[in-house]
């Protein structure tokens, strides 16, 4: 017993002796490092559409404010006026005359002179004046119109042809009118009349039965234009008793009054073609974003045009143009290889076919519609020059006009699918991001605008370069009731964005931050109606790990 | 003999495995020979006529249920702060316990019947109590929802200056302790009761919904440390009350509460509150004219989770502390005590210790060893004690725990010794006989 209490007693001595082995403590203390995660709410903004547009710089949508948000814009034009090819075939009187085949020398053979009655005989001969001799009359009339023109196919009008015989004689005349195609049968236009003594005989042509050819020179058809040929053959027959005049002669004065037609054909040149002279209106919505960078999306600019028109038209959108109060920008478009700036707008090929359409659209591969538009303009003035027939491949033109045609008409549609807006902010404080090992921002939307909204977020550094970026779907838009504003029913969206270390890293060398807000309308819809008390409710949370030593 | 054996086994067997407590049961053992034991129980019936206590008296006392090497590990030829390890070692509750005692002086006086004595301590003592939320939020942050519902500290720096006296009644057979003492808070940190404070994280938007309640820390001294005083300004009152019983010769009871008492916090006071909310949602701050975003946040936290800080007078009760024993004399020399120990600590729940001990006890020194269990960290330990007296000189120690002896600090959860030195004077001389066996017993602790 004595012992054990002994032996205890030694090891109590021994450890206050010896203690404990506390060598362990002597070894340097690393700095503190700590790695942990958060998840924390940063906060929150209930944003009107009104407050996000006087951040943009305008101050033009108040929280009463209503007003359309399109993103197509149209515009009519028309031609101005079709005088030019609308060829007024004036009324015009053509005359001739033919003379007697009598003359004074018929009459000093057989010994007499004017005037003369002939007799049965002449020295018992039988009188060679007495019988029937023909003579032949071509007259070829300049219509005189202002293009020209080779057909016409008339629908009123008359040639009313008057015959006045001053010939003591019976006289057969046969008409033909090769300029005059009978439309029943193809036929030239031909008659045969009869004119007994000195007395006068009308005929009347109804053009409305006729088509017209213009080209006959008075030799062959298609030689010529605006002619109007007159073949006449008139055969005198005199007979015992009749007394011979040195006037004698049957004259004709054929009148062509009121000819009115369906359709002239022609060459009308490069005549110039006047198109109305229209301005589109933006001014509305560029308001909103006065200050601010904006840029669009897939713009494009349709140019839908129909012509009823016998033949081309140039349209020169040299002249179409972005106005702003500082200045203007013109519009380039070069998809047109033989004539810049010019769109070509194809004729009707053959009179009655439906008009013809040409649709061009301009977009970023052949215009500078984007430029235009990004300038803010407050409208748009579309001055645009016309020219028909605007190729000259040196043969002449087989136009037509039609009296009754729709003529020329064209839309302009500028659309484009999203529009953005840059802000760009100073981001101070990256460096701190540096004991972040992970970050996942988590961003919840409750969205009431009838916008969809995407976001690109370019971080930047010194040399404006970005050194990361981020492009997220930020929210849905509110769904419109029937007038097209939002039916106050928030939408949510979330969106996540989530930094490695290494895209923290990226982000610490950055000193600015470009924000792209892209809006876009709901499918479906070219507009809606936005109101600046539409709300948007941004909450953003964080998710971090972070790494932290005592040293920093 | 046998019959107070298996009384004392019985006892043992009861808490072996069933008590958790701490404290300086070894120490205790050591009774009326060292008489800084009035600390654990106002019975003091010195065998000496004067007794001085200098301020080499030392007293430690450390229970952990993390080792150092679970939170400070190795990293190559360093240490490093390990938190996910803290976090993986952790238990539902953790408890980490310290108590620090300076005896300054004691002098007590020998007088017919008992003892007078008056005395200045200064005391230091920490209990804190952290679940594994807090470790959770240490090693991993604020990634996921928590509740701090079972967090506790309470830490109390202190000096007391009193007066003792110890009277025996019924021809020794009764004995009555009683401390009066006079306290002076120095520092003080610790949280309200039942405070709770936690934070529901949603996992998809990730908004806090806070709840607090009582979540409130009470500090005295912390927030100005230059003007601390030995002997603050924040008054209190505490006693110790002692009773002992001899049923016979060999079998005697003792009893012992030891600071009864208070103290009002008034000086350099600051309460850190975090309001009393419920459900209060945090959803971050408004975007709109922000400047700065970590002010933002703590803004907008502080609107939801307000804190403020007080200035209010507050008063805390001391950790008082209940011994139970019975000692049994086997012979003239040797004693057998077995101990109940509870710790009444405000701030933390403890489990008793019990202790089973033997010293031999000669007329100026004793020893002993003492096995006991239970405590915060369980399990069954050995501790030892001893008083040897060289002339006018004391000389004491005692430990709870002998296999910490030695061994590595980094592995151990526990560390428990007092030792001290007296001077005594006026030894009631006793017979030849004793005095001889006396110097029989030191001169073999000494040969060994």
């Amino acid at each position: 017993m004595k012992k054990a209490i002994n032996t205890c007693f030694a090891l109590l001595i021994l450890g206050v002796i010896a203690s404990c082995d506390v060598s362990y403590l002597d070894k340097e203390i690393d700095d503190i490092s700590w790695e942990g995660s958060i998840k924390i709410p940063i906060g929150f903004i209930d944003y009107s559409l009104s407050e996000i547009f006087d951040d943009l710089g305008s101050s033009s949508l108040n929280p009463t404010s209503t007003e359309e948000f399109s993103f197509s814009y149209t515009e009519s034009f028309s031609g101005q006026s079709d005088d030019s090819y609308n060829v007024d075939i004036v009324d015009t009187t053509i005359e001739s005359s033919i003379s007697s085949p009598i003359t004074s020398d018929d009459l000093a053979n057989i010994g007499a002179n004017f005037p003369y009655t002939i007799t049965p005989t002449i020295a018992g001969n039988p009188n060679p004046l007495i019988g029937t001799q023909s003579i032949t009359n071509k007259k070829i009339h300049d219509l005189e119109l202002s293009q020209e023109i080779t057909e016409a196919e008339f629908n009123e009008g008359n040639l009313i042809i008057t015959f006045t015989s001053t010939a003591d004689a019976d006289i057969n005349i046969n008409i033909n009118i090769p300029s005059f195609i009978k439309k029943s049968d193809q036929g030239t236009y031909t008659e045969t009349l009869n004119i007994s003594g000195r007395t006068t005989k009308t005929v009347t042509i109804k053009l409305n039965e006729y088509n017209a050819d213009f080209t006959n020179d008075g030799t062959y058809t298609g030689n010529t234009y605006n002619k109007v040929v007159i073949n006449l053959e008139a055969s005198f027959t005199y007979v015992v008793g009749n007394q011979v005049d040195e006037n004698d002669a049957i004259a004709y004065e054929a009148k062509l009054t009121n000819a009115k037609y369906d359709v002239i054909y022609g060459d009308f040149k490069q005549t110039s073609f006047n198109v109305s002279s229209n301005t589109l209106d933006l001014g509305g919505f560029f308001d909103n974003f006065s200050e601010g960078d904006i840029s669009f999306e897939n713009v494009a600019m349709a140019v839908n045009v129909t012509n009823d028109y016998g033949f081309p038209i140039s349209m020169d959108l040299s002249s179409v143009r972005a106005v702003n109060a500082n200045s203007s920008l013109n519009l380039i478009y070069t998809g047109n290889s033989s004539l810049s700036n010019t769109i070509i707008i194809n004729g009707v090929e053959n009179f009655g076919d439906e008009e013809r359409a040409t649709n061009t659209i301009l977009n970023d591969t052949n215009s500078n519609i984007t430029s235009l538009l990004e300038s803010k303009p407050t409208s748009l003035e579309f001055n645009i020059s016309g020219m028909a027939n605007p190729i000259d491949n040196g043969n002449p033109n087989e136009n037509f006009y039609a009296t009754n045609n729709n003529g020329f008409n064209a839309e302009v549609i500028i659309d484009f699918n999203k529009i953005s807006l840059d802000k760009e902010l100073d981001f101070d404080g990256a460096e701190d991001l540096d004991d972040f090992n992970y970050i996942n921002l988590l961003v919840n939307i409750e969205n009431k605008i009838p916008l969809t909204g995407e976001l690109l977020i370019e971080f930047k550094n010194n040399n404006d370069q970005v050194v990361h970026s981020e492009t997220i779907d930020a929210f849905l838009a509110a769904n419109v009731d029937q007038s097209g504003q939002s039916d106050g029913v928030a939408i949510l969206s979330d969106f996540q964005i989530e930094l490695n270390q290494s895209e923290i890293s990226q982000i610490t060398s950055a000193n600015k931050i470009n924000i792209r807000a892209t809006l876009q309308l709901p499918a479906g819809r070219d507009s809606v109606l936005i109101k600046g008390s539409d709300g948007l409710n941004v909450s953003v949370a964080i998710e971090a790990n972070a790494s932290i030593t005592s040293d920093n | 003999m046998k019959k107070y054996i298996h009384l004392f086994s019985l006892l043992f067997s009861l808490f072996v495995y069933e008590a958790k407590a701490q404290d300086y049961l070894s120490f205790y053992n050591l009774g009326d020979y060292v008489m800084q034991t009035q600390d654990l129980s106002p019975i003091l019936l010195p065998k000496y006529k004067v007794n001085f206590g200098t301020p080499l008296n030392i007293g430690l006392n450390l229970n952990s249920e993390i080792t150092i090497n679970q939170f400070l590990v190795e990293s190559g030829n360093n240490l490093k702060v390990d938190f996910d390890n803290l976090n993986i070692v952790a238990g539902e509750t953790n408890i980490v316990t310290s108590d620090i005692v300076a005896n300054i002086f004691i002098l007590a006086f020998k007088v017919n019947k008992g003892s007078i004595s008056i005395f200045a301590n200064a005391k230091s003592n920490l209990a804190w109590q952290f679940s594994e939320d807090f470790t959770d939020i240490a090693a991993n942050g604020f990634g996921q929802s928590f509740s701090l519902s079972k967090e506790n500290i309470g830490f109390t720096s202190y000096s007391e200056i009193g007066i003792g006296y110890t009277r025996t009644f019924l021809g020794d057979k009764i004995a009555v302790g009683l401390r009066l003492k006079t306290l002076a808070g120095i520092a003080h940190t610790s949280l309200e009761e039942n405070a709770q404070f936690g934070v529901d994280i949603n996992s998809t938007n990730f908004i806090w919904t806070a709840s607090a309640t009582n979540a409130t820390l009470n500090t005295s001294g912390i927030s100005d440390t230059e003007n601390l005083s030995l002997f603050g300004n924040n008054g209190g009152f505490a006693m110790d009350l002692g009773l002992n019983y001899k049923l016979n010769d060999k079998l005697s009871f003792e009893l012992s509460i030891n600071d009864l008492g208070s103290i009002n916090w008034e000086d350099n006071v600051t309460n850190y509150n975090i309001e009393d909310v419920n459900g209060g949602v945090y959803n971050g701050f408004d975007f709109e004219d922000s400047v700065d975003i970590l002010d933002e946040i703590e803004d907008a936290l502080n609107n939801v989770i307000g804190t403020t800080e007080t200035n209010e007078s507050f008063k805390t009760n001391l950790s008082s502390r209940m011994f139970f024993s019975t000692k049994y004399k086997m012979s003239k020399k040797n004693v057998l005590r077995a101990t109940y120990f509870k710790n009444n600590n405000p701030y933390i729940e403890t489990k008793p210790r019990f202790g089973l001990g033997y010293n031999r006890e000669l007329n100026k020194s004793t020893y002993g060893i003492i096995a006991s269990a239970g405590g915060i960290n369980g399990g069954l330990r050995f501790g030892a004690n001893l008083a040897i007296q060289l002339g006018i000189l004391q000389l004491y120690t005692a430990i709870d725990d002998v296999t910490n002896i030695g061994g590595k600090v980094q592995e151990a959860n526990s560390a428990n010794f007092r030792f001290g030195m007296n001077f005594l004077f006026g030894y009631n001389r006793k017979s030849t006989d004793s005095k001889i066996d006396e110097y029989k017993d030191v001169k073999k602790l000494i040969t060994y």
